[in-house]
């Protein structure tokens, strides 16, 4: 593990706790941990699942006060499969 | 922003400024109307100094620097502008330079030439896939880019080409639309006008030549006409003046709107970080919480007034529906079933916004 990155994305709704995630996970390269705060109830489906389907960690999911924390590893992002 | 200082505060105690390199002051949810041919874009554009103050100093001219320490902003010209407070709100730069594979064949509608563009390849299009994609986030006005399929449905049927033409929408998310309340009735009107959905999708890469687009997620989906949403960025200046890092997003507390790090400088609007809509409307209701504690600072008093989250937007489902959404940081929205009355209301928005909200009057 190299780093970890911190989102407090409590109180957004829109355009939402995992774009949050998303944009954070794109910039930033394998090894990496995130850290994402969430009072998005949606949060608990939406993130573990694209966590899966996009091939990263979840190292562990936190209750705290009104809100979660997901702790996510940065996995190795899909190869891209371009036809030419 | 402008307006609503000007009116708390009298030319004889204050200079105001306003730096832009062009006046031209472009009202953007009318780009969903001009990609249909239903307005103009000579129709979106004011110059905003016929809206503000006279006696509110309008410099034409480009910031390149903010010298913090000094408290000066250099503009292009090679002016300096002195400030005690600096309130930035530069919005969000249309990025298409930072996707290597984006080219001329990808249409969009996040500027006028872009959104007119458009509108002749939507007439002359008559057969075939038409997907509406998004290249990055965050973006202006997270509905647009299904308020533009859910339209082009409208546009195609009253047109009598909707039979030969499909339309797919990928959402970077597992649901069609981020806020879960208002996504419960977006999925069923997607359903309803045949529109497909594709979740979990972040486009990563796209092929114009085979007219293909691939998402990080490792799928892909074949495009006969690509729409989408461009990558969106902070401006440069931000980055060199060492304001914002990265994608040149303002790092912004999402209360009191104070840039973090920074003494007398204030973010509003899509320049921020705040992980709110990038929306005219929270713009809107940020203004006067920045104008309340610019107030409070030259009078030596607390600045105590906070921005709550607070953003409201149309949602249009057809030509002559729409919804209405209003929510901020602790109530989620719930929206309305579609109505014939926020249609109306959006249609008379415009002359609204340019009497009334960008003068500060409401
Ligand atoms: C298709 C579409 C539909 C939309 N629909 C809606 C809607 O229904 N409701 C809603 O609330 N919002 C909507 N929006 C979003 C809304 O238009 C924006 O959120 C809003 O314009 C943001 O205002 P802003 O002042 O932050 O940025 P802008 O309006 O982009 O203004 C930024 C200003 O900064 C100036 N500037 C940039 N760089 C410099 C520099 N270096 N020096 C000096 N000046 C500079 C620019 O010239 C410009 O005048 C929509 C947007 C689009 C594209």
């Amino acid at each position: 593990m190299s780093q970890k990155i911190v989102i407090d994305a409590r109180g957004a709704y829109c355009p939402g706790p995992l774009m949050e995630l998303v944009k954070t996970i794109k910039e930033n390269t394998i090894g990496t941990v995130v850290e994402l705060l969430s009072s998005d109830e949606g949060s608990i489906v939406d993130i573990p699942k694209w966590v899966e389907k996009a091939n990263h960690k979840m190292v562990e999911i936190i209750e705290d006060d009104g809100f979660r924390h997901f702790v996510v590893e940065i996995g190795e992002k899909k190869q891209r499969r371009r036809r030419r | 922003m402008v307006n609503k200082l000007a009116k708390k505060l009298k030319s004889d105690q204050v200079d105001i400024s306003i730096i832009d390199p062009h006046f031209n002051h472009v009202y953007q949810p009318g780009f969903l109307f001009t990609m249909f041919g239903r307005d103009k874009t000579r129709n979106l554009i004011k110059d905003t100094r016929d809206m503000i103050p006279k006696w509110v100093n309008a410099v034409e001219d480009k910031v390149t620097k903010v010298d913090t320490e000094n408290k000066l902003v250099h503009t292009s010209e090679g002016d300096e502008v002195k400030y005690d407070y600096l309130v930035l709100a530069t919005g969000a730069r249309i990025a298409t330079d930072t996707a290597e594979w984006w080219d001329d064949s990808i249409h969009h509608f996040y500027t006028p030439p872009a959104a007119d563009r458009l509108h002749e390849a939507l007439q002359s299009f008559n057969k075939g896939r038409i997907v509406v994609s998004i290249a990055d986030l965050p973006y202006k006005c997270p509905p647009a880019p299904i308020e533009a399929c859910m339209l082009m449905d409208d546009y195609y049927r009253k047109n009598g080409k909707r039979d030969d033409i499909e339309i797919v929408y990928t959402s970077p998310i597992n649901r069609a639309f981020s806020i879960e309340t208002t996504n419960i009735r977006v999925e069923e009107y997607l359903k309803e006008k045949n529109i497909e959905f594709k979740t979990l999708f972040n486009a990563d890469y796209v092929d114009t030549e085979e007219k293909l687009i691939e998402s990080l997620e490792g799928e892909d989906i074949d495009y006969d006409l690509l729409v989408m949403v461009p990558p969106h960025r902070g401006h440069q200046f931000l980055i060199d003046s060492g304001i914002a890092e990265g994608k040149g997003w303002v790092p912004t507390d999402k209360e009191t709107l104070e840039v973090k790090g920074q003494e007398g400088i204030w973010a509003m609007g899509d320049c921020t970080d705040i992980p709110t809509s990038k929306a005219g409307s929270t713009a809107h209701y940020q203004a006067p919480v920045i104008a309340a504690n610019i107030v409070s600072a030259i009078k030596n008093k607390p600045k105590n007034k906070t921005y709550d989250g607070h953003v409201q937007c149309f949602f249009l489902t057809e030509f002559g529906k729409s919804m209405f959404i209003d929510f901020n940081y602790s109530t989620p929205p719930k929206p309305s079933p579609s109505r014939k009355i926020w249609w109306w209301l959006k249609r008379g928005f415009k002359p609204l916004y340019f009497t009334m909200i960008a003068r500060g009057r409401v």
